[in-house]
Formats: C-alpha cells, sequence, structure tokens
C-alpha cells in the first residue's frame, strides 16, 4: 500500500507530473516561439527561454492591486498549478500510469477545466476593467471549446466502452482516433490561447487580459500553469496514438512525434491567422466544433 | 540551497528582460525605433527581451519623450507599478534635457526629476541596435544589483 | 491561404536577424556624435546661434573661452556642422556610447586666447586651415598670417595704413 503512495507521489512530482511535464512545457513553449519566430522570418529565442522567463519572477516584488484580496490573489495560481499538475499525474504516459481507474476520464475532464474557470475568477478578484473584460471572453470561450472537446472524449468512451484514459492509449489507431484527435486539436487552439482564439488575453485590446494585474510569484505560477497545460494537452492528444505499438521505446518515440505534430501545427495556424472577435470565436465553435463532434461521434460508433 | 535560487533568479533577470515601453510626451519617433528593435530584423527576442503590455510584467522601462506637466503623474505611477527590482532606459534626447522642448512652461524638461534613470541612450532618435543594447546592459545591470532602484533598495 | 505561401517561404529560407554583435553598417553621412576640434575653433559663437535646442554654449573668461555641449540635448539637425565657418565641428560616423550618467553626456573645451602682437588685446587667431580655404593657396596663406596675428581693430588700422602708403608714398 505503502508503496502505491509512493508510486503515485513520484507520477505526480516527477513523471509525468510537475517536475517532466514543467520541463517539458517549457520545452514545447521554445519550440513554439521559435516556430513561430521562424514563419516570420525571425531568429526567435534561445531554448532555454522559457525557463529564465518563469525563474526570473519569483525574484521580483509581488503588488496586491487595491481592493484585491490578498488570499485569494495568491491561493487562485496555487490552486490552479495543482490542478494541472494532479491532472497531468493522470495522462497516461508510454510506461503506464499509476494513478488509474475506472472513471479518470471524468476526473481529467474536471482537472482540465478547473485553470480556466480559475482564471475567470482571477480576473475578476483583481478588480482591473481589463481582466475583468478578459474573464467575461473566457467564460464565454469556454462554452465554445468544451463542445469539441468534451464530445471528442466522450465519442472515445463510447467506442471503447470505458471512462479509463488508460483504455483510450491502449486501444488500437482507427478512424475515430484520428477524427477525436482532430476535435481536440480545434479545442487545444482555444485552450492554449493561441492567435485565433487568443480573445482572453488579447495584448492589444485589453492590456494583457486576466493577467494584467498579476506579478512576480502568482503570474510565475500561472506561466508555470499554461505550460503545464500544453504538455498535458498535447500528451492527451499524443496518447491516443500509441495503443498499436508493443515496445516502450516505440511508444515513446510516437508520443513524442504526435506531439511535435500537434505543436507544429498549432503555431503554424497561430502564425497564419489574426485574432477574430468572440462572437465569431463562438459561432466557430458552434458551427465547425459542432461538425467536428458529429463526424467524431458518427466515426465512433459506425465503424 | 538559497544561494543557488538566487544564482539562478539572477542569472534569469539577466536572460529574460520584458519590456515595457511609455510615450511621455514624444514626437513618435523614438517609439517608432522601437518597433523594429521586435520586428524579424533586429529581433529583441533572440536576447528574451518582450515588449509586455502591462507594466506589472515588465522589468525594464523604456521612457521616450519630455516628460509633459500632464505625462508626469502617469509615468511616476508606472513606474510604481512596475514591481521592483526594475530599470529605466531613457531613449534620446528628450527625456535627458527636453531637447528642443527644453524652456517650454509645459515640460517638467528631464525624466530625472520625475523618476530615477539609469542608462541614457543618445541619438535623436537611437538606432534600433543601440536601442537592443541598452535593454541588454540594463538587463546585466539587473543581474548584478547595479541599477538605481537596487542600490536604494539596499540603502533601506 | 496566400499567408501561408509568405510563411513556408520564410520557414524555408534562412532568417533575416541580425545578432546584435552584426552592427548595421552606419551610412557615410551619418549623423552621430558630435566631434570638436579645439585648434580650429575661434569661439565665434555661430553654432551658438544656429542650435535650435540650445545645446552648445559658450562661455568667455578672462583667459580662455571654453566651448561645451550637451549631447543629450542634441537633435543631431548639422546645422552647427553646416554653418562653422572654420570647419572646426564634425560629425563622427558612429552614434554615441550609452552612458549612465546625464554628466557623461557633456563635453567642454578650453580655447586659450592670445594676445594681439600690436596691442595686446585678447584674441584667437584664424586656423591655417581656414586661411588656406580664404586665400586659396599656400603660399598667400602663410603671407596673411601676421596680419592675422593681430586684432581685428589693429588690422585694419595696419591695412589702411598699408593703402595710404601705397597712395601717397611715406609720411616724413
Amino acid at each position: 500500500m505503502t508503496n502505491w503512495w509512493l508510486q503515485a507521489l513520484f507520477s505526480i512530482l516527477i513523471w509525468p507530473g510537475l517536475l517532466t511535464g514543467a520541463l517539458i512545457g517549457w520545452f514545447l513553449l521554445w519550440v513554439s516561439r521559435k516556430i513561430v519566430a521562424q514563419f516570420q522570418g525571425r531568429q526567435g529565442p534561445p531554448f532555454y527561454q522559457p525557463f529564465f522567463d518563469f525563474w526570473k519572477l519569483p525574484g521580483k516584488k509581488t503588488i496586491i492591486p487595491s481592493g484585491a484580496n490578498p488570499f485569494l490573489f495568491y491561493a487562485l495560481p496555487v490552486l490552479s498549478v495543482i490542478s494541472v499538475v494532479l491532472a497531468l499525474a493522470l495522462v497516461p504516459v508510454p510506461g503506464g500510469s499509476v494513478i488509474s481507474f475506472d472513471g479518470d476520464l471524468v476526473l481529467f475532464i474536471y482537472l482540465m477545466e478547473m485553470p480556466a474557470l480559475i482564471d475567470v475568477i482571477a480576473g475578476f478578484a483583481t478588480r482591473s476593467v481589463y481582466a475583468q473584460v478578459g474573464s467575461s471572453r473566457e467564460a464565454l470561450l469556454t462554452l465554445a471549446y468544451n463542445l469539441p472537446f468534451l464530445s471528442a472524449l466522450i465519442a472515445l468512451a463510447l467506442k471503447w466502452k470505458s471512462f479509463q484514459l488508460a483504455a483510450f492509449s491502449s486501444a488500437p489507431v482507427t478512424l475515430a482516433t484520428v477524427a477525436a484527435a482532430l476535435a481536440l486539436f480545434l479545442a487545444l487552439l482555444a485552450q492554449m490561447k493561441v492567435n485565433p482564439f487568443s480573445i482572453p488575453n488579447a495584448e492589444q485590446e485589453i492590456v494583457a487580459g486576466i493577467h494584467v494585474e498579476y506579478n512576480g510569484l502568482p503570474l510565475a505560477l500561472f506561466e508555470l500553469t499554461h505550460a503545464l497545460e500544453l504538455s498535458a494537452l498535447v500528451g492527451l492528444i499524443a496518447s491516443l496514438f500509441i495503443g498499436p505499438f508493443g515496445s516502450a521505446w516505440i511508444k515513446l518515440l510516437v508520443y513524442l512525434a504526435v506531439a511535435a505534430v500537434a505543436v507544429i501545427l498549432l503555431n503554424l495556424v497561430s502564425a497564419g491567422t489574426a485574432r477574430l472577435k468572440v462572437q465569431h470565436a463562438f459561432r466557430f465553435y458552434w458551427t465547425w466544433g459542432v461538425a467536428a463532434a458529429a463526424v467524431v461521434f458518427i466515426t465512433a460508433l459506425a465503424f | 540551497m538559497s544561494g543557488i535560487f538566487d544564482r539562478l533568479i539572477s542569472i534569469s533577470r539577466r536572460r529574460s528582460p520584458w519590456v515595457y515601453r511609455v510615450n511621455a510626451g514624444s514626437c513618435n519617433g523614438c517609439d517608432i525605433e522601437v518597433a523594429p528593435c521586435f520586428s524579424p530584423r533586429y529581433d529583441g527576442e533572440q536576447i528574451g527581451a518582450v515588449l509586455q503590455s502591462s507594466p506589472k510584467h515588465a522589468d525594464i522601462l523604456l521612457i521616450s519623450g519630455p516628460v509633459t506637466l500632464r505625462t508626469r503623474d502617469m509615468v511616476k505611477d508606472v513606474y510604481q507599478q512596475i514591481p521592483s527590482p526594475k530599470a529605466v532606459i531613457a531613449l534620446g534626447s528628450c527625456p535627458a534635457s527636453g531637447n528642443v522642448f527644453s524652456g517650454s512652461p509645459t515640460i517638467v524638461g528631464s525624466a530625472e526629476a520625475v523618476i530615477p534613470v539609469d542608462l541614457y541612450v543618445p541619438g535623436c532618435p537611437p538606432r534600433p541596435q543601440a536601442i537592443l543594447e541598452a535593454i541588454q546592459t540594463a538587463a546585466r545591470m539587473l543581474e548584478k544589483g547595479e541599477t538605481r532602484s537596487q542600490k536604494e533598495a539596499q540603502h533601506d | 491561404m496566400n499567408i501561408f505561401n509568405v510563411l513556408f517561404g520564410n520557414f524555408s529560407k534562412p532568417n533575416r536577424t541580425r545578432t546584435p554583435k552584426d552592427v548595421v553598417p552606419f551610412p557615410a553621412d551619418f549623423r552621430g556624435e558630435l566631434l570638436h576640434d579645439l585648434t580650429q575653433c575661434v569661439l565665434c559663437a555661430t553654432c551658438v546661434y544656429v542650435c535650435s535646442p540650445g545645446a552648445i554654449t559658450i562661455e568667455k573668461g578672462e583667459e580662455s573661452g571654453s566651448w561645451e555641449y550637451d549631447g543629450g540635448r542634441c537633435t543631431f539637425c548639422g546645422r552647427c556642422v553646416e554653418y562653422c565657418p572654420t570647419h572646426a565641428l564634425s560629425f563622427k560616423n558612429q552614434s554615441a556610447p550609452t552612458v549612465n550618467e546625464r554628466f557623461a553626456e557633456l563635453t567642454w573645451h578650453d580655447v586659450e586666447y592670445r594676445h594681439c602682437t600690436r596691442c595686446g588685446a585678447l584674441i584667437i587667431p584664424l586656423p591655417h586651415e581656414t586661411l588656406v580655404r580664404l586665400y586659396h593657396s599656400e603660399e598667400a596663406a602663410r603671407q596673411a598670417a601676421q596680419a592675422h596675428e593681430l586684432c581685428e581693430r589693429c588690422r585694419s588700422r595696419v591695412h589702411s595704413e598699408a593703402i595710404k602708403t601705397g597712395i601717397s608714398g611715406t609720411r616724413n
């Protein structure tokens, strides 16, 4: 029993949890920035950039805006990091995750919802006008992008008759898997707040969106959340494709290859598009998102 | 253990200078020269510099233009909103002395009178590479604790 | 979809970024740091008169005059260089360095006065290069140099006497 607890702690803190999740997340963030830079004909940042961007922030003085609750100000980012780390520990990885039980998909979906909800609360809690606009946009966008995200996962659950993430990663790759991966990718654009859907953190319109009043350590934790979220969501997409392969090493290779393809596609879309209005983004997800959901359900149930 | 973290944090200050730009009544010349610093040609991102839109995320304040009576309080406000440690770079001649506007009754004259300035970049306007070099110098000053805000914090 | 052609075009080519060390060459007529040649300056104050921000000041003392320039007040318009009669001012082909203190942007040079060889008044004689430009030849400039060692009043006196002698012969 103690052994299981130790292994669970290991998977939360080391692999695939906080430590590796953060390192992979920072690496993927660097890849994103570098690819966008290359698409724009720029040099781009050196590979250690997201790491130093994070470590600089705890060394800064934290200014709590007047009228904000200091407890909320510090607690929200911590809660956000904890929820993403727990979600990351549930992601099925090539070695097989320790924490895996029937119904962990529901817990995963719940935990991945937490950062978005906390962002909304954080924006309102800082009492900045810009953050409040960002919060309301984020709340509206949550309703939009969850449509393809949830329907892809539910369709897969219907197909493999299981609410366990490990079942998805051990299943063979079919047409439904590809369709689900595309639907998850559609949601990933808005979840990562990259360009066509960078509406909640629109720099040119509402200063810096939700995190406008955050600085120092709380901002660092939000940045860490962003990195962990990227590695969790990309990891989820990649884990759908590792089923058919036997050896753990080939699995890891496929996992990383799919993750790389997802990140490259993500940044191709983000570099090639301009920001949409929130109503356009909403319409996009309720037309193309519904279409993607329909395709996923049809492929999952028919084939 | 804390020594390692202090070292890591001070290296990070050099590696990732985030910049906030404030126009204190400038003619826009210096602001136009700041834009190419983050363009494909000069690309500030290769030294880690990012133009931030909120002063609360910034480490370095770029100030351009003579500080006018109307922008004086705002410049002070923006400076106080930047969490310390912070560095201030005065772009061009205007924040240094008022340039052609010096002697006008509507300007304060020098940014020095409002906030402590760490670096003066000469030129009217300065070249983009001079601005990037100044950002690098300011980041190095932040690492070593040589900026005026850091020195004042030590005295207290 | 045109944007993707542009993006892939950028992606396939090497990037256009210059590293901070790879400095863009300055154009030949770049108006960078202002250089003041102390040996050429006669403290005529033309530069003070044409300078719009008032970056240049001249203070005349007892023994010497000082030429002061504030690099942090200059607009680099180049009018002082254009109007300087003795070509004492010029632009360096490079920007001035970034400095930590306001004080480091100031330049001042002391120009020593000389005495008029005839009456002893304080003057600054025209430099040799300017005389060459004025008289169009080395030879003529060297001949005229003696007259330019005098103050303005003495020079006109000497010249008018020379003219009078030329017309009416030596007075006895």
